[in-house]
């Protein structure tokens, strides 16, 4: 168990949201060379619950629901707020499906994975992605088995949209479709 | 319900002079500032967010995964009720800044690091239910649950329960 507060150093408010209003690209320094997140972007997806320590790590698994090629990406953020990681795929067309993920998997392929495989002990996770009216993913977010295959463990994480809606609530002519 | 009739005009007024954070600062702490636990707190805070299923065991536990959306620090508190209804235990995590997770449990698991764990002897819930609330009340927060297995750091068993909106 971690210990309490005094092993918690909360980021300050003003670092989260400067964090949050920087520009994307180049934001962080663990970033994978492969990183083609165009600006503006648009957080469509969140969850809470991420972990990448253990036997445990976590993935992404998203697919173009839209009519249009689109970039997909996802920021991994630390327990305190900091940011652990940011990794983007471009190009992804219609229909297509691409696999984020925080570490390595024995039991998926071809995904794009952060640099370094940073711990994560738990934090949070932001999808994004472009902010074209036609462009839409769909999202999986799992708590997997990094070693095993198949995986011991997994389990998906409760999604909510960008703006912290539950998915179940989520009105679409809202504006809030992802 | 509501116990009193808001006057939004004077509200918005105090808002302005003192900005969310002073305000939030000087309201009055609704759990155990600088615990780990806290009372009863059913009819103190109303839950925003529930979930069913929760077990405690020799072999098992429930974890709740919170992160803060909202623009403030919140304090968040998660009460664990048997299935007699009775309430076990409540964590409280005092402000968490924004963009923070914290992890909930009954007790300490191998798979998470968690920030906050019922005191005491493990408690047993065979199942039961979980109720999550905030302060101030109704913040953006988004949570997980997990029913997940006391040892293992690649746990036998993982399995994520529904996260319900209290309302």
């Amino acid at each position: 168990m971690r210990t309490l507060s005094s092993d918690r150093k909360p980021a300050l408010p003003l670092v989260a949201a400067m964090m949050l209003m920087a520009p994307v690209i180049g934001l962080c320094a663990t970033t994978s060379p492969e990183l083609r997140i165009p600006s503006p972007t648009k957080v469509i997806w969140s969850a809470s619950g991420v972990r990448n320590g253990g036997g445990l790590t976590t993935i992404a698994i998203c697919s173009n629901r839209g009519s249009v090629a689109g970039t997909i990406g996802a920021r991994f953020f630390q327990y305190n707020g900091n940011s652990a990681c940011l990794i983007g795929i471009g190009g992804v067309l219609p229909g297509e499906t691409r696999t984020l993920e925080v570490g390595t998997v024995a039991s998926m392929v071809d995904g794009t994975i952060c640099s370094g495989g940073p711990a994560i002990d738990q934090g949070r996770v932001e999808i994004y992605a472009n902010t074209a009216e036609t462009l839409k993913f769909d999202c999986t977010i799992l708590l997997v088995d990094k070693t095993n295959n198949p995986p011991l463990s997994m389990t998906r994480l409760k999604l909510y949209s960008g703006s912290g809606v539950p998915l179940n609530d989520i009105i679409f002519a809202d504006g809030v479709d992802p | 319900m509501t116990a009193f009739k808001l006057n939004y005009p004077a509200l918005a007024l105090i808002f302005l002079l003192v900005g969310s954070s002073e305000l939030s600062a000087q309201q009055p702490k609704p759990f155990g500032s600088g615990t780990s636990t806290v009372e009863a707190p059913q009819g103190l805070i109303a839950p925003l967010l529930r979930v069913t299923g929760a077990r405690a065991s020799s072999t098992l536990t429930t974890a709740i995964h919170c992160s803060n959306s909202d623009v403030v620090p919140v304090s968040i508190t998660v009460s664990y009720f048997d299935n007699d209804n009775n309430y076990v235990c409540g964590i409280t995590y005092d402000e968490l800044s924004v963009g923070s997770t914290s992890t909930f449990s009954t007790v300490d698991t191998a798979a998470f690091d968690e920030d906050r764990v019922c005191p005491g002897p493990p408690p047993v819930l065979g199942q039961g239910r979980i109720e999550i609330g905030t302060f101030p009340l109704n913040a953006r927060i988004i949570c997980s649950a997990q029913v997940v297995s006391l040892i293992g750091s690649t746990p036998a068993t993982l399995s994520s329960l529904d996260v319900f909106p209290a309302n």
